[in-house]
């Protein structure tokens, strides 16, 4: 569906991107994270065909995205939340875009009501504010009814309202049998959201894995016994690292809860709390991308 | 290309840019219709060569094509629409070669309103000091014309330097550099070439006399081949480049 093949792209002496290699597969929505400055953008326009790669290769549905036959019904796209004029109304802006794609003017109106920006339509972009431009960007992206779509970072600027909003929606596109593939730099924004995580690092792949997988991976159980001692040695035997100590209890990574009950159990230890840390997620997003001055 | 034509037209209309031109041509039109029927003698308003001069004073229309079609490419960078552009329209060529239509036609446009303007003032004023005006008479008509391919030729120029350039502020003041002080003045040093030059070239259609060195069909045809090379060339850049 996307596919990025050794992908390499330098800006200058830059590097952005380099030998970067990934596939996303039909349905689903994929989340596109790595720190600021990892290469998501450069990544994304060079899929969109805006950016030469300076090696490797970069398809949408099996072909470069200059060669598609109908783009904006194919693809849509959601880039940074400046492409407008300011001078020009939100309406005028996707009628500008339906009228080169060849799209009905209804469509303009459709894709309005479904961003909810229908009230502030004839009103000049200039005076939007950035959670309105995502919300003008995004509509722009749905104009052609596109059975893929690629948004990077398009939570940024929008409340925690207008996330949740964008959370929404995105899972109902998805439920349309859409493919979608969303960028950002902080794993909580879209933890909730995406299925599978394809995570980069200075321009490098570093995993591509369900996003329980990659919480799992550093997956922290947050433990509390009074019997912690015992219970500490039991998870050692088994292979499971803990860390921390104390009344609030322990951390054991790379396990799930389930595992450390089973086992609490097996051993006759009473617990007082069990929990999966979701406060780890972040943690394993960075353990992930840390090395260097990254994150 | 009609849809992309017809997508830049609309583009055309709804921003500012496109009516502060029109405005802005309209007023330096009227002004100079105005001034040169009154400040021509009783004696002059029949001449042939006052009434072929009154096209003229529409003739800032080319300046304001160029400006216009500087604006159809550069603003795309400026403002970043290039983006959703050319996602819409991968084939970047076809978005340039649309703008350097779009802008032919708005030259025209334009051409013809100062044109109208100027005859509007020019007419009741002129029977008003007991003289009529005659299209017919000498150059009059081949000026209305080659106005009208000249501001076209502008505007398609302009857009194809937009393109090639990208910078707006690059653009115009190199544009206006190059044309209106850069040009007058390699014309003067080597009066060979002058006439051959791409401003002189299309200056050439709105004020060819028929026997000048290009004559009139020679200034459409060089003028038509310096557009299109620019255009040619901006087309060229921006398919290679990168968007960001």
């Amino acid at each position: 569906m996307i596919e990025v093949e050794g992908l390499t792209k330098r800006f200058g002496g830059i590097v952005a991107v380099e030998g970067l290699s990934f596939r996303v597969d039909a349905g689903g929505i994929t989340g596109f994270l790595g720190p600021n400055g990892a290469g998501k953008t450069t990544t994304l326009r060079a899929v969109l065909g805006l950016l030469r790669p300076t090696a490797g290769r970069a398809t949408v549905l099996g072909r470069p995205y200059r060669e598609l036959e109908r783009p904006v019904e194919q693809v849509g796209a959601v880039l940074e939340a400046s492409s407008f004029h300011p001078g020009r109304s939100g309406r005028n802006h996707l009628r500008v875009l339906a009228a080169a794609a060849g799209l009905p003017r209804s469509r303009v109106e459709e894709v309005l009501r479904l961003v909810d920006l229908e009230g502030a339509a004839k009103r000049r972009v200039g005076g939007y504010s950035l959670g309105m431009r995502q919300r003008l960007a995004l509509a722009a992206a749905l104009l052609g009814d596109p059975g893929v779509l690629i948004a990077d970072e398009p939570a940024n600027g929008l409340d925690p309202q207008g996330i949740r909003w964008l959370r929404d929606l995105l899972r109902s596109l998805a439920g349309e049998g859409r493919t979608i593939l969303v960028s950002s730099h902080v794993l909580a924004e879209v933890a909730q959201t995406v299925d599978d995580v394809v995570i980069i690092h200075r321009g490098r792949f570093v995993t591509h894995a369900p996003v329980a997988a990659v919480v799992a991976r550093a997956g922290g159980v947050r433990v509390r016994s009074p019997q912690a001692e015992s219970l500490r040695e039991l998870l050692r035997r088994d292979g499971i690292e803990t860390t921390g100590s104390g009344e609030e209890g322990f951390v054991a990574a790379g396990t799930t809860a389930e595992r450390v009950g089973e086992l609490a159990a097996r051993g006759g230890i009473v617990l007082h709390e069990l929990a999966s840390d979701s406060g780890t997620l972040e943690e394993a997003f960075l353990e992930l991308t840390s090395g260097g001055d990254g994150s | 290309m009609r849809r992309l034509l017809a997508a830049e037209l609309l583009r055309a209309r709804t921003t500012r840019t496109a009516f502060g031109l029109t405005l802005g041509l309209l007023a330096i039109s009227a002004i100079a219709a105005a001034g040169t029927v009154a400040s021509a003698g009783e004696s002059e308003l029949s001449s042939v060569d006052f009434q072929q001069d009154l096209p003229l004073t529409a003739g800032f229309a080319t300046l304001f094509a160029l400006l216009f079609g500087i604006f159809a490419v550069t603003a795309e960078y400026r403002h970043g629409t290039a983006t959703p552009t050319f996602l819409v329209t991968p084939v970047r060529e076809r978005v340039i070669a649309a703008k350097a239509l779009a802008s032919a036609l708005v030259g025209l446009g334009l051409a013809t309103l100062a044109l109208g303007l100027a005859y509007a003032i020019a007419t009741p004023w002129l029977s008003a000091r007991g003289a009529s005006l005659d299209l017919l008479e000498g150059e009059s008509g081949r000026r209305i014309v080659g106005l009208l391919l000249a501001a076209a030729l502008w505007g398609a120029l302009g857009a194809g330097i937009g393109a090639a350039v990208r910078n707006q502020v690059a653009a115009i003041v190199g544009a206006l550099a190059w044309f209106l002080v850069a040009e007058p003045l390699l014309g003067v040093l080597w009066s060979d070439i002058g006439p051959y030059l791409p401003g002189a070239a299309i200056d050439g259609v709105l004020r060819s006399d028929g026997d000048d060195e290009l004559g009139f069909g020679g200034a459409v045809a060089l003028s038509l081949a310096y557009a299109l090379g620019a255009c040619v060339l901006g087309a060229v850049l921006t398919a290679r480049r990168d968007i960001r």
